[in-house]
């Protein structure tokens, strides 16, 4: 075999190397320009006595400070000179006090400024007050053994025509050593910080479960659903979210109607609740082998009344904690914020019913849209099952295209004829199939055997697919909308939704009648571009978005790291998911478990470790990303960091960067011991 | 009685893992599937109850055709059917019990079973599945603490709470010793002549494959290359399974 090293002309290979040296030379070059790379700032002395002062002011945190009283001993100053001489007045030689050579001076000279009668070693700062009363420190002074000293200073260049003060500042120390102002006011900020970052990562982690699970590729990539199915889910979805809405604004209005009676709220609930529980104890047994479809049906029907049931119970007790919280706030005293948390919850029951009440139905329609397809594929005739399936196809794929035109809608407001809704929901429809289709394609007709090459003809296949499909849809997009146009309709989505009907129908009759299509993939796409996009924005941003929604203050922190936690948890989850081993997941396939019984008994084992060491990661991580959070209004330690900084009182900032590496290590070593615990 | 005809798989990347593969097993038998490694023995077992789906082909079983057979009916289909695997596959971080009452999951009520609520008869079956595996003791420790064989007698106990008509074993005793092997395969030895329940177990080893089997297929690469008893298997055979250069131990 002839090596390639031997085929290769030393020359040649010479010339390689000079290249690519020389490339990257270039790039380094280039990039040392990009950055503005400049080493003439770092010789200046000023700059280097100004870091120097930051560097010392950083590592002097004011936490501790003793009870002291403070002396000013001040000296009248003239600068510059003015015709008759400057006598200052006011100083009595008997007791300590300073004084300048000469009385008066041009700004910018040399003064000598004494002090006398002081306490032997007694030090302080020694500065120049101008008339707007800022300190100028000037120079630290310390007395000899007998209580004088002298120092030669420049006079600021502070020219006035009124008199000016030279002040020497001593403190006299009077009692015990206690924690600053400054440490006081950052334990409450941090206090408030670590439960902000609390409450963040809570939402994050309780939201973030579910979704990691549907953005986990090993769970998704075998689930795949019939087509009648999938349209199915989409009808169901908006039916049982209007649906439900309905229902939780109705039980929001009953409870409201029981008025304010905080026993009578509480026994209602208790009773629903009851009855409820006792319901489902006597319908549901564990032992199930084979329910009739008859059965099946019935036990749908009462878990839904139960559900509705304790949709009402759960709004009386919100109002019952509401009307109980509100009551013993007062008397609890010290401990009344117990009473507000009471009285938030039962707020947040109410507030949220009927968010929860269309999200539920919404979810359980969808559900039952899919189960209700599977039927209609494995049970009903050919012709049936296929008219059935063009309908469906037809009215779901107009749900999507009409709610996407009514999102650009919202979104733009839009007036009048712009077809843009219908270009908008056609061009994102095809668009998406186009590359899907061109995805597939490119997998057929790219060899694997071209290596590196196949994957770039398969992107470039994926993207004029893209392409071709977006051109399609917008043009598509304009003829309905100037179709219904010629037709004299001119409604705000008719034109999407003529369009989404007809590529459903298209779409139907196009895929063959048992296509299972991979929803798993398209679920776990959904996702996680989702959460790239929302952890992409920066949590600085959301902050200043929920400042505007819900005030400047810790719960607009709280909410923009909790959206943020969401996303960043859920990737980081849905990861560990990705990588647990798949052999307990094919043993309990194999014993006839559903996909939800399996994610129970063979995935949520093996994550709980993980999970537990993530959230207390990402806890640790909104506790840093809070300061950042707190400079947008966002509350938590952040503001007083940033106010600090801004006033160049690096001695306090020191002092709350360093609470912050003191959390920070604090929940690394909690989360170990857990973690040691747990694995 | 199994019927499997003309089963073909062809994974993703084109790889041919089974060609046309047609075989039959009454009720109540014993069959060894023997081949090299990556001959296709995991991917038949696995294409019997659809954990991998065919390419191609007909899989009848007690008169169904599991091949075609929607979502719902074959998690009925699968629950009759007990696993068994060559690296155990149980939970680690779960109880043993936990484990083997997993083996209950296509029975008992679904939404029951995600709070980990089952039935005090399962419960029980547990227990004396645990007995009959002598492991009884072992119920509350976590899986993980167990050695290689009592891990895989605890599959076996899985697979047995299924109330199995059939049991499939992929190469269940490969990761152990050869004493412990013995053991395992008495166990299944013992359900299949004690409860009647078909066996079809994938092996590398010759002598068990005598020790235990009623019936012998061979696969070659995918294919089909022997059917028969594990006395029919001669020097010619074993050569043409196991290819020219593999060496006969006893």
């Amino acid at each position: 075999m002839a090596s390639k090293q031997e085929a290769r002309n030393p020359f040649v290979r010479f010339l390689a190397i000079a290249l690519s040296v020389s490339i990257i030379v270039v790039a380094y070059a280039f990039a040392f320009d990009r950055t503005d790379v400049d080493l003439e700032p770092i010789k200046d002395e000023q700059r280097r006595t100004q870091l120097i002062r930051i560097i010392r002011g950083l590592s002097r945190p004011d936490i501790l400070d003793f009870e002291a009283i403070e002396t000013f001993h001040i000296v009248e100053v003239l600068t510059p000179c003015q015709l008759g001489g400057f006598e200052p007045a006011g100083v009595d030689p008997t007791g300590p006090y300073i004084e300048m050579f000469p009385t008066c001076a041009l700004p910018g000279s040399d003064v000598t400024v004494r002090g006398h009668n002081f306490a032997p070693n007694q030090a302080g700062p020694l500065s120049f007050i101008p008339p707007s009363d800022v300190t100028l420190k000037l120079a630290d002074v310390r007395a000899d053994e007998d209580g004088e000293w002298e120092v030669t200073v420049e006079l600021p260049d502070r020219p006035d025509e009124v008199v000016q003060h030279l002040r020497f500042t001593t403190k006299e120390r009077t009692g015990q050593w206690a924690l600053s102002d400054t440490a006081r006011n950052t334990w409450e900020k941090m206090v408030e910080t670590v439960m902000l970052a609390f409450i963040a990562t809570t939402l994050g982690t309780v939201v973030g479960i579910p979704l990691s699970f549907m953005s986990a590729r090993n769970l998704m990539r075998s689930v795949r659903t019939p087509l009648v199915s999938v349209a199915l889910f989409f009808i169901g979805l908006p039916v049982g979210i209007l649906a439900g809405r309905q229902l939780g604004r109705w039980v929001t209005d009953v409870g409201a109607s029981v008025g304010s009676n905080a026993l009578a709220q509480l026994g209602l609930s208790v009773a629903i609740g009851l009855a409820g529980w006792l319901t489902l104890r006597f319908t549901l047994t564990e032992d199930d082998e084979d329910p009739t479809t008859t059965e099946r049906a019935l036990r749908w029907l009462v878990v839904a009344a139960v559900v509705v049931g304790s949709l009402f119970s759960i709004g009386f007790f919100g109002r019952f904690l509401f009307e109980v919280g509100s009551d013993i706030r007062e008397p609890l005293g010290a401990f009344g914020f117990l009473g507000g948390f009471i009285q938030t919850l039962g707020d947040l029951l109410t507030t949220f019913l009927t968010f929860v009440a269309a999200l539920t139905t919404g979810v359980a329609a969808a559900v039952l849209g899919t189960k209700l397809g599977h039927f209609v594929n494995d049970k009903l005739g050919k012709t049936t099952a296929s008219v059935i399936r063009m309908i469906a196809g037809a009215v779901a794929v107009a749900l999507v295209t009409g709610g996407i035109g009514g999102m650009v809608q919202w979104m733009y407001e839009l007036q009048l004829t712009s077809n843009a809704r219908a270009t908008t929901a056609g061009g994102i429809l095809l668009a998406l199939t186009g590359g899907l289709i061109a995805g597939r394609l490119g997998r057929v007709w790219v060899s694997d055997a071209l290596g590196g090459f196949a994957t770039a003809a398969r992107f470039l296949i994926g993207i004029a697919g893209i392409a071709v499909g977006l051109t399609a849809g917008i043009l598509l997009g304009v003829f309905a909308d100037a179709a219904m146009g010629a037709f004299g309709v001119e409604g705000t989505l008719w034109a999407p939704i003529a369009l989404g009907a007809v590529l459903g129908l298209a779409g139907v009759i196009a895929a063959s009648g048992h296509d299972q299509l991979p929803s798993g993939m398209a679920t776990y796409y959904v996702a996680r571009t989702l959460f790239n996009g929302i952890r992409s924005i920066e949590p600085l941003v959301m902050a200043i978005v929920f400042v505007v929604w819900v005030g400047i203050g810790p719960f607009a922190g709280a909410l923009a790291l909790g959206l943020h936690t969401i996303a960043g948890l859920a990737k980081l989850y849905s990861e560990q998911v990705e990588s647990i081993m798949e052999g307990p997941i094919e043993a309990v396939a194999a014993t006839g478990a559903t996909k939800l019984q399996n994610i129970v008994y063979a995935v949520v084992p093996q994550i709980v470790p993980p999970y537990i060491a993530f959230t207390l990661y990402r806890w640790d991580i909104n506790v840093r990303m809070s300061t950042i959070i707190g400079f947008a209004g966002g509350g938590g330690v952040g503001f007083l960091l940033q106010q600090n900084i801004n006033l160049l009182q690096y001695r306090a900032a020191s002092v709350q960067m360093l609470a912050i590496a003191v959390v920070v290590a604090t929940l690394d070593f909690v989360s170990a011991r857990i973690r040691s615990q747990i694995v | 009685m199994l019927k499997v005809e003309h089963l073909t798989k062809i994974y993703d990347g084109g790889v041919l893992a089974l060609d046309d593969v047609s075989f039959e097993i009454p009720d109540g038998q014993f069959l060894a599937v023997i081949g090299l490694s990556g001959s296709g023995k995991s991917t038949l077992l696995r294409c019997i109850n659809r954990l991998i789906e065919p390419t191609e082909g007909t899989i009848i079983w007690d008169g169904v055709d599991v091949t075609k057979a929607p979502q719902e009916e074959l998690r009925k289909i699968r629950r009759r059917i007990g696993m068994v695997f060559q690296h155990f596959n149980l939970v680690h971080r779960s109880k043993v019990i936990t484990n083997v009452l997993a083996g209950r999951l296509g029975y008992v009520n679904p939404a029951l079973s995600l709070i980990n609520r089952f039935p005090a008869k399962d419960m029980a079956k547990a227990i004396a599945q645990l007995e009959r595996v002598g492991l009884e003791e072992k119920a509350q420790s976590r899986a993980d603490e167990l050695s290689g064989g009592q891990q895989q007698r605890v599959g076996i106990a899985r697979a047995m709470m299924q109330d199995p008509q059939m049991i499939l074993a992929d190469e269940p005793v490969a990761s152990l010793d050869p004493v412990l092997a013995h053991g395992i395969m008495q166990y299944l030895e013992d359900i299949n002549k004690q409860d009647g329940v078909s066996v079809l177990c994938s092996l590398h080893f010759l002598d068990l494959v005598h020790r235990y089997a009623d019936q012998v297929i061979a696969l070659n690469d995918g294919k089909l290359m022997f059917e028969g008893t594990p006395q029919e298997i001669d020097d010619a055979m074993f050569k043409e399974i196991y290819g020219q250069e593999a060496e006969r131990v006893g």
